[in-house]
Order: structure tokens, then sequence, then C-alpha cells
């Protein structure tokens, strides 16, 4: 569906480099990194938002510059700060996004906006951040669209409002759709993602199949003895804290006598960006 | 652009419906006091000031970047302000051009046409500062244009009269720069915006 090769950005203090990932039809892939990682700048490239120094962006095949307004608009996005007009209550926002989207679904948009029981009167400004959430993935997901990107969509919001959208991520039709969706909460991404892209420092880390990923590593706690035992084959990264010192290693690599347990996203997450490599 | 257009109409409507009123209510003023230069000044701040009100709520609700992933292409974007300004500037034309011949105001073609370009001007002056520095910097600039066109206005109402054996080549002149600064304006702040990143 949605095709990155050899993405640059550069900036004053953050250079985003080298991104080269796909997201694959009928898939959501998850976008991790911590702040300041190169999430927003990458998403944005995507949608035009920003110009990339290099590399190429291609959606089914067809590069973005060369998109005409039509391709470009199937293009679905939730923007981390929602970006609908505040000072208009829904069914001018209705009325607005049918002049702005050539293939819009009026009736589809105020039948989300029932769901989810959104005020018709109020202006989205009086909205909570959980409302105006509901309302830009209303709007994302009104008109016709083959990939829907979301930057941190879920961010601060209760855990119940969470789990609606995730649900409502979940139904979008996905046969011939994807999904790229950034977010801090990796516990979101771990329900959802099918694949997981990581971002560290303007760099791509991984992009990998989410379960794959999860059972190719372990994290093993060790002792400073025993982790010179082990050499650097099956280590990727160590982790020395106050309590202990923890190891991410891949299971197949590490000798029996060693016992790890699951590995979570944040860890993974944890592990690459504060870790240390062992030679 | 319609979706844009719609978009600014529904958020400034409160602000539009004022000035709309102000305008109606220089023009009236020019009339009573016999002092059409009321209705010209008015004429000057509100097409300048909606598209920068407009401007302003997009900056402060981040509706630019939800705007530009739309795929609506930025020359689009940008002469939709260039067209809510000139909407703007048709209502308070309209405005100070009855106050004018309600009054008979003395004076030639000229006169009648210099407070009709102005806006158009500093509209032409004030749009590519708002697309390279946003609104609140172009906000401060505007108000540095307004007194500088003010004040050339004044400067040059001598050589104005002097110039009324000219007057039709003049009319037209004028009416043409205004027209060329305008163009000029919107392709320039096209080409300031196609480099704007969100």
């Amino acid at each position: 569906m949605l095709s990155i090769r050899h993405l640059s950005k550069s900036y004053a203090n953050f250079n985003l480099s080298g991104i080269s990932f796909d997201v694959p039809d009928g898939a959501v892939v998850g976008l991790i990194g911590e702040n300041g990682a190169g999430k927003s700048t990458l998403l944005k490239c995507i949608l035009g938002a920003v110009s990339p120094d290099g590399g190429q962006i291609a959606l089914a095949g067809k590069p973005l510059s060369s998109l005409t307004k039509r391709e470009r608009q199937r293009i679905a996005f939730v923007l981390d700060d929602v970006g609908l007009p505040l000072e208009l209550g829904l069914k001018a926002t209705n009325t607005v996004l049918s002049k702005l989207y050539e293939t819009w679904d009026a009736a589809k948009f105020r039948s989300f906006c029932e769901k989810f029981a959104l005020p018709e009167r109020k202006p989205l400004k009086e909205f909570s951040k959980g409302m105006k959430m509901k309302a830009a993935i209303a709007a994302a997901l009104s008109r016709e669209s083959s990939l829907l990107i979301l930057d941190e969509p879920t961010s601060g919001l209760d855990p119940v409002v969470r789990d609606e959208i995730l649900e409502l991520l979940y139904d979008y039709e996905r046969e011939d759709r994807a999904i790229l969706l950034s977010s801090h909460i990796t516990s979101d991404l771990e329900k959802i993602a099918d694949y997981i892209a990581f971002l560290h420092d303007g760099r791509l880390i991984f992009c990998e199949e989410k379960d794959k990923l999860l059972a190719k590593y372990a994290v093993y706690a060790v002792s400073e003895g025993r982790l010179s035992e082990l050499g650097g084959g099956a280590i990727v990264r160590v982790l020395k804290r106050e309590y202990g010192t923890e190891v991410l290693a891949e299971r197949e690599r590490m000798p029996e006598t060693f016992e790890g347990r699951a590995v979570s996203l944040e860890e993974l997450m944890l592990f690459y960006a504060k870790g240390e490599k062992v030679c | 652009m319609l979706g844009i257009f719609v978009k600014d109409l529904y958020t400034v409507r409160k602000q539009a419906v004022w000035y709309a009123a102000v305008v109606v209510v220089f023009a009236a003023l020019s009339v009573l006091i016999k002092q059409v230069a009321y209705a010209a000044a008015i004429g000057i701040l509100v097409p300048v000031s909606m598209p920068l009100t407009a401007i302003a709520y997009e900056e402060r609700e981040g509706s630019q970047k939800f705007v530009v992933a739309s795929g609506i292409p930025r020359a689009a974007i940008v002469g939709e302000k260039y067209l809510l300004g000139l909407l703007f500037w048709l209502w308070s034309a309209a405005a100070y051009t009855t106050a004018y011949f309600i009054l008979g105001a003395e004076g030639g073609a000229v006169e009648f046409v210099l407070p009709l370009c102005l806006p158009l001007i500093v509209l032409s002056a004030v749009l590519p500062l708002a697309a390279k520095f946003g609104v609140e910097k172009a906000r401060a600039y505007m108000i540095a244009v307004i007194v500088v066109f003010m004040a050339l206005y004044v400067a040059l109402m001598p050589v104005v009269r002097d110039a009324a054996a000219n007057a039709l080549v003049l009319t037209l002149s004028l009416a043409g720069a205004a027209i060329a600064v305008f163009v000029l304006s919107f392709l320039l702040s096209v080409k300031i915006y196609r480099r704007r990143e969100f």
C-alpha cells in the first residue's frame, strides 16, 4: 500500500535519514519511538505537510508527488492536534468537509457522530479531548480511503475511550486498506498492530512483524559475572540498572541454562533507546 | 477551494457581520458629516482584517496542516484568502461608492479610484507577509504598511490634483497597477506557501 524508500529530512538539530519500510495491504503498522525520534516528521512527510530532502514515498506504487487530488485524498488521517476547525459545530463541519473531499459521505459522518454520542450543536472547541479525537476519527473514516494514518490518536485519553478508538480501528475494513499508527502507548499497539516500526534518533532500527518480534526476543536477568559468560553473539542490548542487569537477547541463540521472560514492546523500545551494545 | 472558503465564512461569521456593519456605519457617517474619507479609510482596514482573522484561526487550530494534508493544492489554499479579501473589498467598495455619489464629492476620477485601489495594494503587501511570517507578525507589519500608504496618499494628493489633465490615463494606470500588484502578490504568496512546512 505505502512504500517508503531512503527518506531523509534535515533540520538544524535533527536528521531523519535512510528511512525505508512498507505498510502492506491489509496490515496495521505501529510506529514507535521516543519523543523527538522523528515519528511526526515522518508522518508529515507522508501527508505532504513537510517536504523531504530525499527519498521516495509511493502510494500503491505511485509516487506521492504525482498523485491527483482524488488519489491523495485516499490517505485519510487523524492528527495529534485534531486540526478540524474548532469554531464550527458538527453540522457545519460536515458541510465544510463535504466541499473539501471529493468522496465525502455525509450520512456516514452523521452516523459516526451519533454512534459516538457527539453533541451536534456545540462548537468543537467545547468538546473534551476524547470527543475531539472521536470527531477527527469520524472525519477520517467518512470518506473513501485506502490508507489511514494516525498520529497519537489515543494519547492523553482514558482507557475506556482508548479502547473504543482501538475497536474502531480494528473494525476499519482492511482487505485492501492499511493503517499506519504512531503511538507512545505500546500496549495499544500490542493489541492492534501487525508490524512494528521503531524509530530512534531519526533512524529506523527495525520494522518487523510484531508476533515474530515478540517471539524472537526475550529479557534475561543476569549477574555481571554471568554476562561475561554469554559473549556478544546472542545479546542485542544490555540495560544496567541499580537493581540489576537485564539483557535483551535472541531466544534461539541463548544457552538453555538461561531462563528468559517475554519482552514487551515498551521494553524493546527501552533496550534499544537506553541499552548498551555488547561487542 | 470552496471547502476552505465555506470553512472561513463559518469561522469568521461573527467578525464578518460586525465588520460589514462597521462599513455601513462609516459610510453613513461619511454622508452625515460630508467627509468621504471615513468610508475610504474603513475600506482599507476591513478587506485586510478578514483574511488575517481567518488565518489566525487556522494557525491557532492547526487546521492549515489539516487542509494541506487533505490534498488541497497550495495555490488554492492561498487563493482562497485573496478571494476572502476581495469579497470584503467589494462590500466596502460598494459602501464607499454609494457614499461618494450621495455626497456628489468633488474631484475627478482619480480621487474616486485611489481609495478603491489602496485596499488591494495593502492586501497585496500583507498577505505574502502572513504566508511567510504568520499572522501575528503580519498584523504588526499591516499597521506599518497602512501608515505608509496613508502617508503616501496624503502626500500624493496635490500631485494627483495637478495631474487632473491626464485623469483618464492616471485612473487607468492606478487601477492597472493595483490589479498587477494584486496578481504578483498572489504569485509571491503561492511561492512562499509552497515552501512552508506545517
